[in-house]
């Protein structure tokens, strides 16, 4: 299936916030009590529709522990949006966000579009965490902000799909340069108006067969 | 009728083959247990002992093997193991904040670097099995164990991954050896460079292994480099857990099994047999769909298929061993 446009995407936060969990319930539809601890990263795809147009979602999805965030931070580079993600239930992982949107924010490009998450919601009783101040938190920082539950897929598309909504608006302004890949976007191989304006390596680019 | 007798054939086969597997394994359980373990320091490089070494130790004489071919360098007593689970234990016990913890240390170390993490990790490890499980028989002796390597060595804490090398250790020996021997995997120099985290160390890692994967199968090299699949993507996972998280753990055991043998060039070798393999796939692979295959091997990957890939592997390249080839990569001036 070709698209028109290829968005990268990284998730962060916390170890065991749940972001493999976010992962695997946007990809797979489906919810994974006790997952495989992630070490280093891993990856996920999927296409979506914004506005009639086929977007495909690259996610890497990283090791949440403090010792690998110098491993980490290499990752951010060419994503075009990250989720921010952090546990409802467990104070401390919301208190590590601003060393987490520091790390982000240094490493990536400028126009990241970040999206906050609060996830676990359904875990109501457990609640550590008020939404009025993941809401605060995100206005304070320009994010975007839902509350999500991986368990129960409850705002799971939504948070994937409007960080590429803002992302696609961000195109549309002009704020992205699309023939840099290094603001982690990539035009489909079916979309192009003109070939020769592509950088070298995206006129291949065809989801099948990759490269060369 | 015809199809009946056919299957009957079929039935007969299969039985025949498991006899002769059986037959096979316990004449190499006789070998190792009677001749090769008791004498082992004159037997551990003969030949023969190499050669049945390579097929894979029998899974009852495996915990013996394991620990005479890691050894303890670092002369760990079972009582210092006690030691440290007492430490921990008291640590666990006390309330944060409190001033009469015996392991002061932990206060320095990384705040991550805890008991809790520990505990959040310890479910997570080979979930599927359901024995490391909270409530399932091995939770508590995995978290001792790895609460207690916290105490022995508070400069390196604990770093995820490392409850999969302590798994399949507790799988395989009692508690306070599979500690020793955890302790002094951890202490050999390419799993000291990955578990610290020493970035320049990882790279010279890295940078070995692409020059074998250049050697060995130039064309995916090339396929990777134009891809930008770099090796550090997949590697991280399969040197950290020694790919006891990415193999089923009859293949994984298998892999050990050599890498106690031939040490961690075997690792690399592994790596690039498993690539191997599956070459002709990944060569029609992008970046995504190769990052996705690697980060999560088929399940159907057997020891037979993997081994007989990794044999072809050579890891000499123009008279250079592995090890010259690193020492260039961490001295670059000397190349």
């Amino acid at each position: 299936m070709s698209y028109a446009y290829l968005f990268k995407y990284i998730i962060i936060g916390d170890t065991g916030v749940g972001k493999s969990c976010l992962l695997l319930q946007f990809t797979d539809k489906r919810f994974q009590p006790v997952h495989d601890l992630t070490i280093g990263v891993e990856f996920g795809a999927r296409m979506i529709t914004i506005d009639n147009k086929l977007i495909k979602l690259q996610i890497w999805d990283t090791a949440g522990q403090e010792a690998f965030r110098s491993i980490t931070r290499s990752y951010y580079r060419g994503a075009a949006g990250a989720l921010l993600v952090y546990d409802i239930t467990r104070r401390e992982t919301f208190n590590h966000l601003t060393t987490w949107l520091e790390d982000a924010r240094q490493h990536s490009n400028s126009n990241m579009v970040i999206m906050l998450i609060g996830n676990k919601s359904d875990l109501e009783s457990r609640r550590e965490v008020k939404k009025e101040e993941g809401d605060a938190f995100a206005r304070e920082h320009g994010l975007i902000f839902m509350e999500t539950s991986a368990r129960t897929a409850a705002n799971v598309e939504e948070a994937f799909i409007n960080t590429a909504k803002e992302i696609y608006e961000k195109i549309q302004e002009g704020v992205f340069d699309i023939n840099n890949e290094a603001n982690g976007i990539k035009i489909g191989p079916q979309h192009s108006p003109s070939n020769a304006s592509l950088p070298p390596g995206s006129q291949s680019s065809s989801p099948s067969s990759g490269c060369c | 009728m015809i199809s009946e007798i056919k299957e009957a054939k079929q039935r007969k086969k299969v039985l025949q083959n498991q006899l002769k597997a059986e037959d096979e394994l316990a004449h190499a359980t006789k070998i190792w247990s009677q001749e090769i373990l008791p004498k082992w320091n004159q037997m551990k490089s003969q030949r023969r002992t190499l050669e049945l070494w390579w097929q894979g130790a029998p899974p009852c004489v495996r915990g013996k093997l394991w620990r005479l071919a890691i050894s303890n360098d670092l002369n760990i007593t079972h009582d210092l193991y006690g030691i440290c689970v007492a430490r921990a234990q008291e640590r666990l016990n006390s309330t944060p904040g409190s001033t009469d913890s015996v392991c002061d240390s932990f206060r320095d170390a990384d705040r991550e670097a805890s008991m809790e993490l520990i505990q959040l990790d310890i479910s997570r490890t080979f979930p599927h099995l359901c024995i490391f499980q909270k409530g399932g028989p091995y939770y508590d002796m995995l978290h001792c164990l790895l609460a207690a390597y916290v105490c022995y060595r508070p400069d390196v804490g604990y770093v995820q991954g490392m409850s999969f090398i302590a798994a399949i250790l507790i799988l395989n020996m009692d508690a306070p050896d599979a500690f020793i021997c955890f302790a002094n995997l951890l202490n050999r120099p390419c799993h000291r460079a990955f578990y610290s985290l020493d970035q320049p160390l990882m790279e010279a890692y890295y940078s070995t292994y692409n020059e074998l994967l250049k050697e060995n199968l130039p064309s995916l090299f090339a396929h990777f480099e134009c891809s930008k699949l770099t090796p550090d993507l997949y590697l991280l996972d399969w040197v950290y857990t020694v790919f006891s998280k990415a193999m089923s753990l009859d293949v994984a055991s298998r892999v050990w099994d050599v890498f106690l043998r031939d040490g961690e060039e075997f690792l690399f070798r592994t790596a690039i047999g498993v690539l191997h393999l599956y070459q002709d796939s990944l060569l029609n692979m992008d970046f995504l769909s190769g990052s996705k295959f690697l980060t999560k091997l088929p399940d159907d990957l057997t020891a037979a298929q993997l081994f007989k890939s990794i044999s072809s592997v050579h890891t000499i390249i123009s008279k250079r061993s592995f090890g010259q080839i690193l020492a260039s990569q961490t001295h670059p001036s000397d190349k």
